[in-house]
């Protein structure tokens, strides 16, 4: 019993921090909006080739679908990266959709997905639209309706314009649907909600994280009235508020990382609860960032108007609110049980 | 990383729960007064006859020496097999037992430690005075050396259970220096000796748990020195290190069970219009909200156990559980009396949600207060720099 990452787990941790860093997303999406195209695509392929070579697009899947054969705890420490990191692309589409196509028997698609080839995800409403932020010309869709998944070739899919994004890290579009699915698969075949909401908890785990570090650093180096704007105790208040919130959303996405895994009883307690703190947390210290860095936070130069956009961005994706609130009110009631070793 | 537990430490587990269903008292614990008291030891004393007592204790000073992870499994079963809480027994066993065993000479360890443990004697905490609360290095209690004895002078204030207590941990000023840390000594206090006066204050929840002191030339043998004359604040600093984070795991437990209690509670009862409390969306929302929380803060304990098994200082990493289960804690109490409706109005003789709701208003106050908390983290986790 140990939440903490083991040597392996941080080394998989570091390497794709290093590898982001070294991509610098901020930068490129501040690049970006300067522009006057909106539709240039942030998503590069340099870095999409890397981490597909390093098996980041499949930790969890197992080695003979062309994974590393690791799980949930895996993909949540890579996906907080990405949060932190600020990366656009077709992460989380592309590693559901590695696993979808194992579950559904095709471990040859998967080992596709897991070598690179991408898929975007988007979601039905109850009207039957069906809206994605990944229109950056995946091969593949992963459509999510209520109850069931699908897998959809990108050539049976028509993509409609849905604005251009406050967010410069997505691309919003309305699908059209011709032609059959490759693979459908029941909720109760791949809970890919629950799979793909505690991977958006780790993302904004990562935001939650990279804003408290942004503006720790800030402030310890602002001065104002002769001293650090750090040592002002409001300002040092924020931060430890900020602190509190990464801390209580890192150990909370290992542990339901874990118990979605091994298929605990509090598994469905702990993915919407996961889902629905890190919402919060995450936009709330997105916030008190620009909020700690004055003036200057509040212009599109910084990067800390992108950490807002991307949560309120990532808060959309396949859940509602409400549906979350009730999720973790109907969860049984459940006193963990320990697994054998 | 994971869940699973070893099948030695599962074992262990069957034997904490079976233990403990066969001997957590039936009877709750009365409310504050001598009663309580003689609970309090009755069942520190049943825990010492089965084996129990001071689970974190080296075995060399009679406790059970077991690990982290042991501790925590004894701290989760006890909370889930509804046993009681420590009462007056809390510093003896979690404070002065722990100060002694790291810093007392052998005749002091060899007087105290067995009664703490086999509860025989109750403990109470000198440190706070009515100048010196956050700021506890400003204290200012007089203590003069003559002969063999300290002479001490003053007063101390929101000393829990003094009325209950035999001896003390007193923390006074004997010496000056050139900071206000130095000059500061650790000695046992023996409530019976002349000149010491308690006197009782009444919180708002109506009881009296907290209490001043008096000292009117309190003559204390200059053998209850623990460590060194004006070298006393180290003794009280290196009571801090003994915390692992595993007796969270009774709090957490707790918390997490009055939240279930709370669901359950606004799905059964109506409000004054005859609805259902929980149809209230507010309500509903707050409860969702503190159930996630109460997940996170599970989450948060065992994080802290686990950094803890990994180094022998503990770091400034548990001041953000702490404030986050203080605040919780409160949020949970305020909507416990929400869910109650008018009936909260009620006063009641035992714990009722009224009496928690006006009782957590000291978990931010005491130990720590929130705004320390949140200084400590500030400073000593984001390296921010010191303010005026």
């Amino acid at each position: 019993m140990d939440l903490l990452p083991d040597a392996e787990q941080d080394a998989i941790a570091t390497s794709a921090r290093a590898l982001i860093e070294r991509y610098d997303a901020p930068a490129r999406l501040t690049a970006l909006m300067s522009h006057d195209n909106p539709h240039d695509n942030p998503h590069d392929d340099s870095l999409w080739k890397q981490a597909a070579e390093q098996g980041f697009l499949s930790l969890g899947l197992s080695e003979h679908s062309g994974g590393a054969g690791l799980g949930m705890a895996e993909e949540s420490l890579l996906f907080r990266e990405l949060g932190r990191g600020l990366v656009p692309g077709p992460f989380l589409g592309t590693v559901v959709a590695g696993h979808l196509a194992h579950r559904a028997g095709n471990d040859a698609l998967a080992e596709r997905f897991a070598a690179g080839e991408t898929a975007g995800l988007a979601e039905v409403d109850a009207a039957g639209t069906i809206r994605t932020q990944d229109a950056f010309d995946p091969a593949w869709w992963v459509v999510v309706a209520e109850s069931d998944v699908a897998l959809v070739e990108a050539d049976s899919v028509a993509v409609v314009d849905g604005g251009t994004a406050v967010d410069p890290a997505v691309r919003l579009a309305e699908l059209r649907l011709s032609g059959q699915p490759v693979h459908t698969l029941t909720q109760r075949e791949y809970d890919l909600r629950a799979h793909a909401s505690i991977l958006v908890a780790a993302m904004l785990t990562g935001i939650c994280e990279a804003t408290r570090d942004q503006s720790r650093e800030y402030v310890q180096t602002r001065r104002q009235f002769g001293a650090p704007i750090g040592s002002f105790q409001a300002v040092k208040h924020r931060c430890a508020d900020m602190a509190v919130r990464a801390e209580a959303l890192v150990a909370m996405v290992s542990l339901a990382a874990l118990a979605l895994d091994e298929d605990a009883d509090d598994a469905a307690l702990l993915w919407p609860a996961v889902r629905a703190l890190a919402a919060s947390y995450a936009i709330t210290s997105a916030g008190d960032n620009i909020q700690n860095h004055g003036a200057i936070g509040y212009t599109a130069e910084l990067s800390a108007h992108l950490f807002q956009k991307r949560s309120h961005s990532l808060s959309h994706l396949l859940v509602t609110p409400s549906e979350l609130r009730h999720a973790v009110l109907d969860a049984p009631a459940t006193r963990p049980a320990p697994k054998e070793h | 990383m994971d869940l699973a537990l070893s099948p030695e430490l599962r074992d262990f587990q069957e034997e904490v729960r079976t233990w403990l269903q066969e001997n957590v008292p039936a009877e709750p614990r009365p409310p504050l007064s001598p009663e309580a008291r003689a609970y309090d030891l009755a069942w520190q004393r049943r825990q010492y006859d089965g084996g129990w007592a001071g689970i974190s204790w080296p075995t060399e000073y009679g406790g059970r020496g077991l690990s982290l992870l042991q501790q925590m499994i004894w701290y989760e079963e006890m909370a889930w097999a509804g046993a009681p809480y420590i009462g007056v027994c809390f510093v003896g066993i979690n404070h002065a037992g722990p100060t002694l065993i790291a810093r007392a000479d052998g005749a002091l360890k060899s007087f105290h430690l067995p009664r703490i443990l086999r509860g025989e004697s109750v403990w109470c905490q000198g440190f706070s005075e009515p100048g010196a609360g956050s700021d506890l290095a400003g204290l200012s209690l007089k203590g003069e050396v003559a002969g063999d004895h300290v002479v001490v002078n003053g007063q101390k204030i929101w000393t829990s259970f003094a009325q209950y207590a035999d001896y003390q941990e007193l923390l006074v000023r004997t010496g000056r220096g050139d900071r206000r840390h130095d000059g500061i000594t650790w000695i046992v206090n023996d409530m019976s000796l002349p000149g010491v006066t308690v006197r009782p204050i009444t919180t708002m929840t109506g009881e009296s748990e907290l209490c001043e002191v008096f000292y009117d030339d309190v003559r204390i043998p200059l053998s209850n020195v623990v460590g060194e004359i004006d070298r006393g604040w180290s003794v009280a600093m290196s009571t801090l290190s003994f915390e692992r984070g595993t007796g969270f795991m009774k709090d957490q437990v707790e918390l997490t069970r009055l939240v279930e209690e709370l669901i359950a509670a606004a799905r059964d009862r109506v409000d004054r219009r005859g609805r259902a409390v929980i149809a209230d969306e507010s309500i509903a929302n707050r409860l969702a909200t503190a159930r996630a929380e109460t997940a996170a803060l599970r989450a948060m304990t065992l994080t802290n156990i686990a950094r803890n098994a990994r180094t022998d200082q503990p770091g400034p990493e548990s001041s953000m559980m702490r404030l986050f289960f203080a605040e919780l804690g409160q949020r949970v109490a305020r909507l416990a009396v929400d869910v109650l409706g008018s009936e909260s109005l009620v006063r009641t003789e035992g714990a009722g949600w009224t009496k928690e709701w006006h009782h957590s208003y000291a978990s931010t106050i005491a130990a720590g207060s929130k705004d320390i908390q949140r200084n400590i983290i500030g400073e000593r986790l984001l390296g921010l720099p010191r303010g005026r």
